[in-house]
C-alpha cells in the first residue's frame, strides 16, 4: 500500500514539473529501492502507483480540453472509445513502472522483508 | 542471486523503454511510440489542453513595436502593426500557432525530405521532388526574392515570427502530428515559404499530358489526334470576349523538319501498358465580377471559389492585415506572407488557374548507356550531374545523382520506372517553375494596391503558375488578367513530346507580357473565367490545349448575362449553382435514342428518373448518379476500342468532343465497336451504354433508392494532409460536380468561397472548409465544415481599427517587442 501511495504520489508529482514519459521508469525505481519487501511487491506496488498516476492524469483530461483529441485519436488507433485509451494508458504506465519498482527492490533490497511475528 | 535478478529485471525496463520510446510498424502503418505518446503529462492527452485559449498580451522577441491583434468570433486573426515587418511577424507567429504542423510538412514533403519523418515509404515521393527539381526551383525562386527587398524582409520577418513561436514550444507543447510521427520542429527559413511556392506551381503547372497524347497520335494518326484534342474546345466562350482585336505582328516560327518523335524509335524507353484514363481536370476553379451597371448598389461586385484538392487541415489560412499604409482581408497560404486571395477597402481580387502549358517534355538521345552526351543540333552536349542526399529515417540513406541538360533535369533515365506515370523516362522536362521568380512580390503589391495600375503592376511579378487573376475596384473598374511566363511556341507545340535533338523544338522567348490575354470594362459588364481557353483561335500566340471545357464558364456567363440589379446574395447563391450544362444537352439525346425501349423493370424505373430530372447535381438527387455512370459508359464504349492497341493505351477524348460527335454526326465511325462485325452508331451505343449502367448500379446497391442518391453514390472527403486515419472528415453529402459551378468531386471542391461587394467600405462573405486551428484536438479544426457542405457563407469581419466597436470578438491582445 505504501508503495503504491508514494508511487503514484511521487510519479504525479514530478510529472507536473517536469512531463518527460520516462519519469514513469525513474519515479517508481526509486519508490521501490526504498519501500518494496520483495520483487512482486515492488512490481504491483508501484505498477499500480505507476498506472494510477498516468489514468487519473488521462481521466482529467479526458473530462477537460482532451476531449475531441482523445476520440480523433481512438479513431486514429481503431480501438473505438476513448475511455478505452485510459486503459491503455493505465497498461503502459503499469508495466513500465512495475518492472522499475521491481529493478529498484533488487538494487538495494528495499526496506527488507516483513519480520515474522 | 539478487543481482542477477537486478540485471535481469533492469535489462526488462532498458527494453520496455527503447520498445514503447520508438514508433513501430504494424500492418503497412507506424504506431506511435506508445510510452511517449500516451504519456499523459507529454503525449496526446495534452494536445487539446487550452488549444482553444486566445494568447493575452505578451512581449516578443524580434518585434519592432506594438502590433495589436482582436480575434473574431471564428478565431481570424485581425493584426494592427505600426509597420510591415511588424505585420508580417505576426502573421508568421499566429499562422505557426495554428498550423505549424501542416506549415512544415508541406514544405519537407516538397522539398524531397519525408523520408526523413516517415522512413522509406516515403522515399519515392521524394525521389520525385528531387527529381523535377523542386528544391532547386526553390532556391532559384528564393535568390530572386532575395533581391528585392521587401520581399526579403517579408519572408525573413514571417520566418522571424515562426521562430518565436516554435522556440516557445516545449515538447509537451508540440501539435499531435509531431507527437503521432515522433519528430519535432527545425527553425523555419526563407527557403520554406519558396518551398511552399513552388509545391503550388507542382499543383497547378505540374500537369503533363504530352506522354499520353503521343501515344495517341501514335494510335491513331497525327490528324485524327489533333482533330479529337483541339486547342480551342467545342462550345467553349473565351475569357477574353471573342471580338476583341489583338495588336500583335504576325509570329514567324522556326519549323522543324516533318519527323515525330514516337515513343517506341527511342532507344531506351520502354513502352509501359496504361489504361485509358478520365481526362478531365478534377479540380479547376471559378470566379467573375460584375460592374456597377449590372449591380444593384451600383458598385462592382467579385466573386472568387478555387477549387482544389481538400484537406484538413485547410490549404487557407484566413486572416487581416492592417499597416498604415494599407488594410487586406482573405485567405493566405500558411508558410508565405500575404495574402492570395482577398480584398482592401480600394479593390478585390481572385485568381483561377490558368491552365496554359508551362512545361515540356523532351525526348533525348543520349550517346550510351553512362548518359554522359545527349544529342542536340548535331553536337554531343555533356550532362551535368546534382547529387542529391536522401536521410531515410530508420533505414539506409541515400545518395543519387540526377541527370540535368540544358532543357532542364531529366526525372527518369531510360530503363527507370517513373514516379508519375506522366513523366517519360528518358525525357527532360522544361517548366518555368525552374526560372528565377518572384510570385511573394505580386502578392505582397497586390495586397496593397489601390487602383487598376497597382493591379497591373503587382501582377506583373507573377510568373508560375500561370493565373487567371480576376479584379475590381471601388473606383468601377472590372478586369481580368492571363498571367505568368509563358514560352512562344508554334501552334501544337508542346501539346506532344518534344524532340530534344534539335533546336527547333526548345523555347525561343517569351510571350510580352503586354501581349498576354487581358480584358479591361468589357461593355457586357461582366468578367469571369473557369479554367477554360482565354482566348479564342483569332489570338496569334500557342498557349496549350488542355484547357478546361465550356460547361462551367458557359454557365457562369449564362447567369451573368440574365441577372440585373445584382446583389451579394444572388453571386453567393451562383456559386452554390449546381446545374450541369453538359447533362442538359446530351442528356436529351441520350433519351431520344432510347425512345420506345422496353427495359427491365429496373431500367424503366431509372429512364423515368432521368426522364425528370432538372440537370442539377444535388444531394439528394438520384439522376445525378444515373447520368454519371451513363455518360461514362458511353465514354468507355465509345473510345475504348480506338485508343488501345498493342497492349497500350492513349487518352480518352474528352467529353464535350464526344458530345459534339453525338450531336453532329451520331452515325460516325468512332461509335463503331471495332470488335465486332456490325456497325454500331450512337444509338446502340446508347443503349449498350444505358443498360451496362443500370445493371452495373443494381449489383452494386441494389434497388433504386437511398444509396442511389448522388451524395451516397459520391460523398466527399477531407483526408487528413498526412493521411493520418481518424484526423480527416468523410461520408460528406455534398451537392455539385466537377463540371458544374459547384465544383465537388470526392476529393476537391470549392477551397473557398469569397464575395465582395465594393463600396465606401467593403462587404464580403467567405468560407472554406475546414477550421481556423490546424489541432485535430480543437473546436475550431473542422467548425466550418458542415456549413461548407450546406453551402453557407460568412459575412467577413473587415475591421478599420483595433478600437472599431465590434460584438462578439472572441479576444484580443497587444504584442510588443522585448
Amino acid at each position: 500500500m505504501l508503495s503504491i501511495m508514494l508511487a503514484f504520489i511521487l510519479l504525479y508529482g514530478i510529472q507536473l514539473l517536469h512531463p518527460a514519459w520516462w519519469w514513469v521508469f525513474l519515479a517508481p525505481a526509486v519508490v521501490g529501492a526504498v519501500t518494496a519487501r520483495s520483487g512482486w511487491s515492488g512490481f504491483f506496488g508501484c505498477g499500480l502507483g505507476a498506472g494510477l498516476a498516468w489514468s487519473l492524469a488521462a481521466i482529467l483530461e479526458l473530462a477537460g480540453d482532451g476531449s475531441i483529441v482523445s476520440g480523433r485519436v481512438a479513431a486514429m488507433l481503431q480501438v473505438g472509445r476513448p475511455w478505452l485509451l485510459v486503459l491503455l494508458t493505465f497498461a503502459v504506465a503499469f508495466l513500465c513502472g512495475g518492472f522499475a519498482g521491481m529493478a529498484g527492490y533488487y538494487l538495494t533490497g528495499g526496506r527488507g522483508k516483513k519480520a515474522q511475528r | 542471486m539478487k543481482r542477477v535478478r537486478f540485471v535481469f529485471t533492469a535489462v526488462i525496463v532498458l527494453a520496455l523503454f527503447w520498445a514503447l520510446g520508438r514508433p513501430w510498424p504494424v500492418a503497412g502503418a507506424r504506431i506511435p511510440p506508445a510510452g511517449k505518446f500516451l504519456s499523459p503529462f507529454a503525449g496526446f492527452w495534452v494536445s487539446g489542453r487550452a488549444l482553444d485559449e486566445l494568447p493575452g498580451d505578451l512581449t516578443l522577441s524580434g518585434l519592432d513595436g506594438e502590433v495589436a491583434v482582436l480575434w473574431d468570433d471564428r478565431r481570424v486573426p485581425h493584426i494592427f502593426a505600426g509597420n510591415d515587418y511588424d505585420a508580417w511577424f505576426m502573421q508568421g507567429w499566429l499562422t505557426a500557432r495554428d498550423r505549424l504542423w501542416q506549415m512544415e510538412f508541406q514544405t519537407d514533403v516538397a522539398a524531397g525530405r519525408l523520408a526523413e519523418i516517415i522512413g522509406s515509404d516515403g522515399l519515392d515521393l521524394d525521389r520525385y521532388h528531387r527529381r523535377i527539381g523542386l528544391p532547386l526551383a526553390a532556391k532559384n525562386a528564393l535568390e530572386a526574392t532575395s533581391e528585392h527587398p521587401a520581399s526579403l524582409t517579408a519572408v525573413t520577418a514571417y520566418a522571424a515570427g515562426v521562430n518565436a513561436w516554435i522556440n516557445s514550444l516545449s515538447p509537451a507543447d508540440l501539435p499531435l502530428e509531431y507527437k503521432i510521427l515522433d519528430y519535432s520542429p527545425e527553425p523555419w527559413t526563407p527557403i520554406k515559404t519558396a518551398l511552399l511556392m513552388k509545391s503550388m506551381a507542382l499543383t497547378l503547372s505540374g500537369n503533363n499530358a504530352e506522354r499520353g497524347m503521343t501515344l495517341t497520335r501514335e494510335i491513331l494518326g497525327r490528324d485524327a489526334s489533333n482533330r479529337l484534342f483541339p486547342a480551342h474546345r467545342p462550345f467553349t466562350e473565351p475569357i477574353v470576349p471573342k471580338e476583341t482585336p489583338w495588336a500583335i505582328p504576325e509570329l514567324v516560327h522556326r519549323v522543324p523538319p516533318d519527323k515525330l518523335p514516337t515513343l517506341t524509335e527511342w532507344e531506351f524507353t520502354p513502352v509501359v501498358e496504361t489504361e485509358p484514363k478520365e481526362t478531365e481536370h478534377a479540380t479547376g476553379s471559378n470566379h467573375w465580377a460584375v460592374n456597377g451597371s449590372r449591380t444593384a448598389s451600383r458598385k462592382p461586385i467579385l466573386a472568387g471559389d478555387p477549387h482544389l484538392p481538400l484537406s484538413l487541415p485547410s490549404i487557407w489560412y484566413e486572416i487581416q492585415i492592417t499597416t498604415p499604409e494599407y488594410s487586406a482581408y482573405g485567405v493566405s497560404l500558411p508558410g508565405a506572407p500575404g495574402i492570395l486571395i482577398g480584398f482592401n477597402r480600394d479593390i478585390a481580387w481572385s485568381e483561377t488557374n490558368g491552365e496554359s502549358d508551362a512545361l515540356d517534355q523532351y525526348l533525348l538521345k543520349f550517346r550510351n548507356g553512362d548518359f554522359e552526351h545527349y544529342f542536340h543540333d548535331g553536337d554531343w552536349k555533356p550532362v551535368s550531374w546534382i547529387t542529391e542526399e536522401y536521410r531515410v529515417r530508420d533505414g539506409k540513406n541515400l545518395k543519387e545523382k540526377i541527370a540535368w541538360t540544358h532543357h532542364g533535369p531529366v526525372p527518369y533515365l531510360p530503363g527507370e520506372k517513373p514516379f508519375s506515370p506522366q513523366l517519360v523516362p528518358g525525357a527532360a522536362m522544361r517548366w518555368t517553375a525552374h526560372d528565377r521568380s518572384n510570385e511573394i512580390r505580386a502578392f505582397l503589391e497586390l495586397n496593397r494596391a489601390s487602383d487598376y495600375n497597382g493591379f497591373r503592376s503587382a501582377i506583373a511579378h507573377f510568373d508560375n503558375p500561370l493565373q487567371n487573376f480576376l479584379f475590381a475596384s471601388q473606383d468601377g473598374d472590372i478586369a481580368i488578367h492571363h498571367e505568368g511566363k509563358l514560352p512562344v511556341r508554334r501552334e501544337g507545340q508542346g501539346v506532344y513530346l518534344s524532340d530534344g535533338t534539335d533546336s527547333a523544338d526548345d523555347w525561343p522567348g517569351w510571350i510580352p507580357r503586354g501581349q498576354m490575354p487581358r480584358v479591361l470594362n468589357p461593355s457586357r459588364g461582366y468578367l469571369g473565367s473557369a479554367n477554360q481557353n482565354p482566348v479564342s483561335s483569332s489570338y496569334p500566340y500557342f498557349l496549350g490545349n488542355d484547357f478546361a471545357p465550356w460547361e462551367r464558364s458557359a454557365r457562369i456567363f449564362h447567369l451573368l448575362d440574365v441577372m440585373e440589379a445584382i446583389t451579394p446574395e444572388r453571386m453567393l447563391a451562383m456559386q452554390n449553382d449546381t446545374v450541369g450544362l453538359y447533362a442538359r444537352k446530351l442528356l436529351p439525346e441520350l433519351l431520344a435514342a432510347l425512345e420506345g425501349y422496353e427495359g427491365t423493370e429496373q431500367e424503366m424505373q431509372g429512364l423515368k428518373i432521368l426522364r425528370n430530372w432538372n440537370h442539377a447535381y444535388d444531394a439528394d438527387a438520384i439522376g445525378p448518379t444515373l447520368f454519371d455512370r451513363w455518360q461514362r459508359e458511353l465514354l468507355n464504349l465509345t473510345w475504348t476500342d480506338e485508343i488501345t492497341q498493342g497492349g497500350f493505351s492513349g487518352r480518352r477524348p474528352k467529353r464535350d468532343t464526344t458530345l459534339q460527335l453525338i450531336l453532329d454526326d451520331p452515325g460516325s465511325a468512332w461509335f463503331d465497336d471495332r470488335d465486332t462485325e456490325q456497325i454500331e452508331t450512337f444509338t446502340d451505343l446508347a443503349l449498350a451504354s444505358f443498360q451496362a449502367t443500370v445493371s452495373g448500379l443494381a449489383e452494386r446497391l441494389g434497388e433504386p433508392g437511398e444509396a442511389w442518391r448522388w451524395s451516397a453514390f459520391r460523398p466527399s472527403r477531407l483526408a487528413h494532409l498526412g493521411r493520418i486515419p481518424g484526423l480527416g472528415r468523410t461520408g460528406l453529402h455534398t451537392s455539385g460536380q466537377y463540371g458544374v459551378i459547384r465544383a465537388t468531386t470526392s476529393t476537391s471542391g470549392q477551397s473557398w468561397r469569397m464575395v465582395v461587394a465594393l463600396g465606401e467600405k467593403p462587404e464580403a462573405w467567405g468560407l472554406y472548409p475546414g477550421g481556423q486551428s490546424g489541432h485535430p484536438g480543437s473546436r475550431h479544426y473542422d467548425d466550418f465544415v458542415d456549413d461548407w457542405v450546406r453551402g453557407e457563407a460568412y459575412p467577413l469581419l473587415f475591421l478599420d481599427s483595433p478600437e472599431d466597436p465590434v460584438h462578439g470578438l472572441a479576444g484580443r491582445a497587444t504584442f510588443r517587442g522585448q
